[in-house]
């Protein structure tokens, strides 16, 4: 298992002081939440949809949302000897940002360069969705 | 070819740790820049570049005063330089004959005929060859009155097409590249076959990456983005007040300064009073200001586009603090090449940004004030957190960078509700403090734990009506990981008024079904 030193490591940022960089990252295969994201295993999404499994993560990571006020962005990166896990990156209308794959007995990781850490995430497939807001039309929140 | 550098010695150990704090303390200093090291520094960059230096060094205010100052200096020179060639035949003759007649008899007998013929000769010679260049701002307002009234349109016309090639061109030398870019390739290039990789690694992490971390992340991400901010809003309006405010000033008195006083004074200022005061009254400046708009109509456009250009050319001064110290330990242990970056840095420890054409330079200031966090973020939360000599500068909220209205003073809620950013909603409801918006919220709807969040709640209020065209509602959630400081953050999001569980209005915010939402395992 990945701890957070290794996690940030792959985006090649230091650790934030206040994370425990020996502190493991558990991978799960639920729901999960990091920041305004959601990661969510395509058959708990409100409509099933056949998403594409799109291309091999690379290894600098995927850049799945950049962040506007402060610049830090959420990345997506392969686990240890996760060669293939893969994304696919939604088009522009809609919540979703992209979907992830990771096949079995491989791992990914979500990562926030400020203060969200990281989310391990197992085997399955996952929509990577964004968050809106009411106010006067709805409009996607920006972090 | 020298051996490689594969190790220190303790001698140069020790020194690494003092070259970091001086280029932190460059990289971070609030304090007037030393314009004569810098213009110095420029000369010395365009050296190390194989380039002539500039004919002309600005001095903005600010890194913002510095863009609009780079976009308009080309303008401005090429109008002296073109003027002075369109002008000086026509001009010549009629200011003689126009003096002439206004000045009158009883004048020109005091003045003397010997006199007459000298102010035309004078004027012919010098100011038609040298007028925008060279001459005070008397004369060269007056002749412009005169090209206006004599010449007109046409002139207008002639000199705006010569002007907009030498824009053109201004905007096309990559001396900017030059200086920056190729220089630091060449001397990379160099310390790659010099220094050994455990070497490089050594200097870069207690030198370079530490320094880079507090200016070049913290201070320059937010300026940056603040000037980059400013451009795409507004520039065409803002460009043309604030040329005339700030920056007119400034370049007209840089092109001054290059003057040779002696025409001048030969010219004699008692002369040149006279005919100023006869002459320029009866021609006026609303012709003067049409010639204007005619020239400035051609070149908006251009400069338009040098504004919102403004990264092209610019190097950042103090704020590659971090990128000019590794070189300079680098330098300290025996690259040699790593001199040729000398200039460069030279300018950083003495001022703020600046950009290199081939003509000019602009230079700008070091902030006035400076404030960050024990965190070493910008932060501030009474008054800039950034402030540059003209008063330019930024709000920021340990590293947020912030719209002034909600970052002094006491925003309303209807403030902070209608700004568009969750980040900096959060750190402007965080300095405001939660105490003072949840009573003007009044008591929640609901609450309830936060799935994945431990120890967390979800919080769901009415919004006051009349806020926004539908009735919304507010969630107040915490965040799953805490703050750089160890603090909390706690963050307000509307969803539909219809929703009564806070639950479900993170389900709504998500687009997912409750139970998914109610499912969640872990929440950074």
């Amino acid at each position: 298992m990945m701890t957070y030193g290794e996690a940030l490591a792959l985006s090649a940022i230091s650790i934030p002081e206040h994370l425990e960089a020996e502190a493991e990252v558990p991978v799960l295969t639920g729901p999960q939440a990091q920041g305004d994201l959601i990661i969510v295993p395509l058959d708990q999404a409100r409509e099933v949809q056949d998403w594409p499994v799109g291309k091999i993560v690379p290894m600098g990571g995927v850049q799945v949302v950049h962040g506007e006020a402060t610049g830090n962005t959420h990345w997506l990166h392969a686990g240890f000897n996760s060669p293939g896990v893969s994304w696919h990156r939604a088009g522009n209308d809609g919540l979703v940002l992209g979907v992830v794959t990771v096949p079995k007995d491989q791992t990914a990781m979500l990562v926030h360069t400020d203060e969200h850490g990281a989310n391990g995430i197992g085997p399955g497939r996952y929509e990577i969705r964004q968050k809106r807001e009411l106010a006067d039309e709805i409009r996607y929140v920006e972090d | 070819m020298p051996k490689k550098i594969t190790k220190l010695t303790d001698d140069q150990e020790r020194l690494l740790p003092q070259i970091r704090d001086e280029w932190l303390d460059a990289g971070l200093a609030a304090r007037p820049a030393n314009w004569h090291d810098a213009a110095l520094g420029v000369r010395a960059a365009y050296l190390a570049a194989g380039l002539r230096p500039p004919r002309f060094f600005i001095r903005a205010a600010s890194p913002w005063a510095g863009v609009l100052a780079q976009a308009v200096a080309p303008e401005i020179i090429a109008r002296y330089d073109q003027v002075g060639a369109q002008v000086g035949a026509q001009v010549g003759a009629q200011v003689g004959a126009q003096v002439g007649a206004q000045v009158g008899a009883q004048v020109r007998d005091q003045v003397g005929a010997q006199v007459d013929a000298q102010v035309r000769n004078q004027v012919y010679d010098q100011v038609g060859a040298q007028v925008g260049a060279q001459v005070g701002a008397q004369v060269r307002d007056q002749v412009r009155a005169q090209v206006g009234a004599q010449v007109g349109a046409q002139v207008g016309a002639q000199v705006g097409a010569q002007v907009r090639a030498q824009v053109g061109a201004q905007v096309r030398d990559q001396v900017g590249a030059q200086v920056g870019a190729q220089v630091g390739a060449q001397v990379r290039d160099q310390v790659g076959d010099q220094v050994g990789a455990q070497v490089g690694d050594q200097v870069g992490a207690q030198v370079g990456a530490q320094v880079r971390a507090q200016v070049y992340d913290q201070v320059y991400a937010q300026v940056g983005a603040q000037v980059g901010a400013q451009v795409d809003a507004q520039v065409y309006d803002q460009v043309y007040d604030q040329v005339y405010d700030q920056v007119r000033a400034q370049v007209y008195a840089q092109v001054d300064a290059q003057v040779y006083d002696q025409v001048y004074d030969q010219v004699g200022a008692q002369v040149y009073d006279q005919v100023y005061d006869q002459v320029y009254d009866q021609v006026g400046a609303q012709v003067g200001a049409q010639v204007d708009a005619q020239v400035y109509d051609q070149v908006d456009a251009q400069v338009d586009a040098q504004v919102r250009n403004w990264y092209q050319g610019r190097l950042l001064g103090q704020h590659w603090a971090g990128y000019y110290s590794y070189y300079y330990a680098l330098g300290q242990i025996g690259v040699d090449e790593c001199r040729k970056l000398a200039g460069q840095m030279l300018v950083a420890l003495s001022a703020g940004w600046w950009w290199c054409y081939r003509d000019f330079a602009v230079i700008t200031d070091r902030p006035a004030e400076l404030h960050r966090d024990a965190q070493g973020r910008l932060h501030s939360g009474d008054g800039m957190a950034v402030r540059y000599p003209d008063g330019w500068g930024i709000y920021a909220w340990h590293g947020t960078r912030m719209p002034a209205e909600l970052c002094t003073g006491e925003p309303s809620l209807e403030q902070i509700l209608k700004e568009r950013n969750s980040e900096i909603r959060r750190c402007a409801i965080e300095r405001t403090g939660w105490e003072k918006l949840e009573s003007q919220l009044g008591a929640p709807v609901a609450v309830s734990p936060d799935p994945g969040n431990p120890g967390r709640r979800l919080a769901l209020y009415d919004v006051p009506e009349g806020l926004y065209e539908e009735r919304v509602r507010l969630v107040l959630m915490t965040n799953g990981s805490p703050d750089r400081s160890g603090a909390e953050r706690r963050y307000g999001e509307t969803v539909p008024a219809g929703i009564d569980d806070p639950l479900a209005a993170q389900a709504w915010a998500y687009d997912v079904p409750v139970e998914t939402y109610a499912a969640l395992q872990r929440r950074t």
